[in-house]
């Protein structure tokens, strides 16, 4: 061993900078910023311990990480998760899902790691996590699993107890017996407490009279503190302990609601490149649409859980039956704008060349 | 996932359909004729067919027939921009000018459990 008292005094010392992220991990964030909007500290979270995980410091027999999202509906939670499958494995269904309402009553847990001897089913339920499970989205470069623990204040006791062994440890006991080794895994818990308290904070229903909407800071942090208190209570001492990170969900301003309908609008027009190729036409909304879209698809208490559903009913719907009508062919430009009577008008400019109609 | 088969030559709303089922949680699988529709019922299992009624080749009826004759209770969707024509092959019809939402909601229909039953009665 050097002697370590000594090496300043006779070498020249270089600064280090450890909150640098490597290539891999910058990419990585980049992906999510460019995806997730308003809601960094969940961003900063998964990329310190992909970080961690990369440099292959994550603590042996944990899992790679601990997150437990906490926030209003409609504000992201596991949104987030569906964008880092997507950004690690290229699909954002790439993570296993354990939606914890399905796990309200003791002797669901069967369906979560098989029958134990002695019960019917025995050998006979498949177990939704056993090591096979876990490994089916891993790569040869990347063995990493994501696994989502959706609204987990649902659980029953015997989840809890199962979920308490799995963040010490990384180890699960399945019905059968064999054992589930779970320290390639980054596991996601995401949990609506207080979603009541924090909707009326976001309503602003807090006070002598009701005030506007206005998400501010001081609202933010409210939420935050609303969040937390409720998961303290909620949670016993040893689970909270056993988080690597928490993170309040923000409630989305309306800038970011803006921010995130031109996301979900590029993407629309991108699912349509991507399904019809080199043939396809354009479109475009008016800004009336768009704030008509933002009327429609979001609020303060739902956050923009509708928004995609808003925009598939009346602007991918309606443009695919202009399509299945001959109204629209390859390379047409569809405007859509406000009709005065509210509902949607698709236009399109004159094109010399466009099909009479093409259904059959 | 319950698999779709979507068979139409306009080419480009086969894909779009194909799109917007797979946004609705569903397999879809396309096909631009119905030649290639039996190919891909040789080689994948499918739960339901939806099929443009008027296309080069084979038509619609034709292939739901096909189809039938291999599963009788196989569900089929025929999408039109004709009127309706009298079939025993063909679960539902669909006005093509009327394909969204009501594919969707067909879809839906065709694939429930008890419309299962209701269908193979």
């Amino acid at each position: 061993m050097p002697d370590t008292s000594q090496t300043g005094a006779s070498l020249a010392e270089t600064a280090l900078d450890a909150t640098r992220h490597g290539d891999a991990t910058r990419e990585f964030e980049s992906f999510l910023r460019a995806k997730v909007v308003g809601q960094g500290p969940a961003i900063e979270a998964v990329t310190e311990l992909y970080q961690i995980f990369l440099a292959g410091l994550a603590p042996p027999d944990r899992p790679v990480g601990n997150l437990l999202f906490l926030g209003p509906t409609g504000s992201g939670k596991t949104y987030v998760v569906e964008v880092v499958a997507e950004a690690l494995f290229g699909n954002p269904h790439a993570f296993i899902k354990v939606d914890c309402a399905e796990f309200q009553e003791h002797h669901e847990i069967a369906k979560l790691i098989g029958s134990p001897p002695g019960y019917i089913g025995h050998l006979q339920t498949p177990a939704l996590l056993t090591q096979e499970a876990l490994s089916r989205f891993q790569t040869d470069k990347l063995k990493l699993t994501l696994v989502l623990f959706d609204e987990i204040e649902k659980a029953s006791e015997a989840l809890w107890q199962l979920l308490l062994g799995i963040l010490d440890k990384a180890s699960l006991t399945l019905g059968d017996n064999s054992h589930v080794d779970l320290s390639q895994c980054l596991i996601f818990m995401t949990c609506n407490l207080g979603a009541a308290q924090m909707s009326t904070l976001a309503e602003g229903g807090i006070g002598f009279a009701a005030q506007s909407p206005i998400a501010d800071v001081s609202l933010d942090d409210r939420i935050t503190r609303t969040a937390l208190d409720a998961a303290r209570r909620k949670f016993s001492p040893e689970f909270m302990n056993r988080l690597d990170k928490v993170v309040v969900f923000k409630t989305l301003r309306p800038e970011q609601l803006e921010e995130i309908l031109e996301l979900e609008l590029a993407k629309v027009q991108q699912r349509i490149i991507r399904a019809v190729g080199q043939s396809h036409f354009t479109f475009r909304c008016s800004p009336e649409v768009k704030q008509w879209l933002l009327k429609e698809g979001t609020d303060p208490k739902y956050g923009a859980r509708h928004l995609k559903r808003v925009i598939e009913r009346n602007i991918v719907y309606g443009l695919a039956n202009l399509v299945a009508t001959g109204q629209v062919t390859s390379g047409d430009c569809v405007s859509i704008g406000l009709r005065p009577d509210g509902g949607l008008a698709f236009t399109k400019a004159a094109a010399p060349l466009s099909a009479q109609s093409s259904a059959g | 996932m319950k698999r779709i088969l979507v068979v139409d030559d306009h080419e480009m709303l086969c894909r779009l359909v194909c799109d917007i089922l797979r946004a609705e949680g569903y397999h879809a699988v396309p096909a631009t004729s119905a030649v290639q529709a039996l190919a891909a019922f040789e080689l994948q299992e499918f739960d339901l067919l939806v099929t443009d009624f008027r296309m080069a080749g084979m038509s619609g009826l034709d292939l739901a027939r096909a189809v039938r004759d291999r599963n009788p209770q196989f569900p089929v969707i025929i999408m039109s921009a004709f009127e309706p024509v009298e079939c025993e092959h063909v679960t539902l019809w669909l006005p093509k000018q009327y394909l969204f939402p009501g594919l969707v909601e067909k879809i839906r229909y065709c694939l429930s459990a008890a419309s299962v039953k209701e269908i193979a009665r």
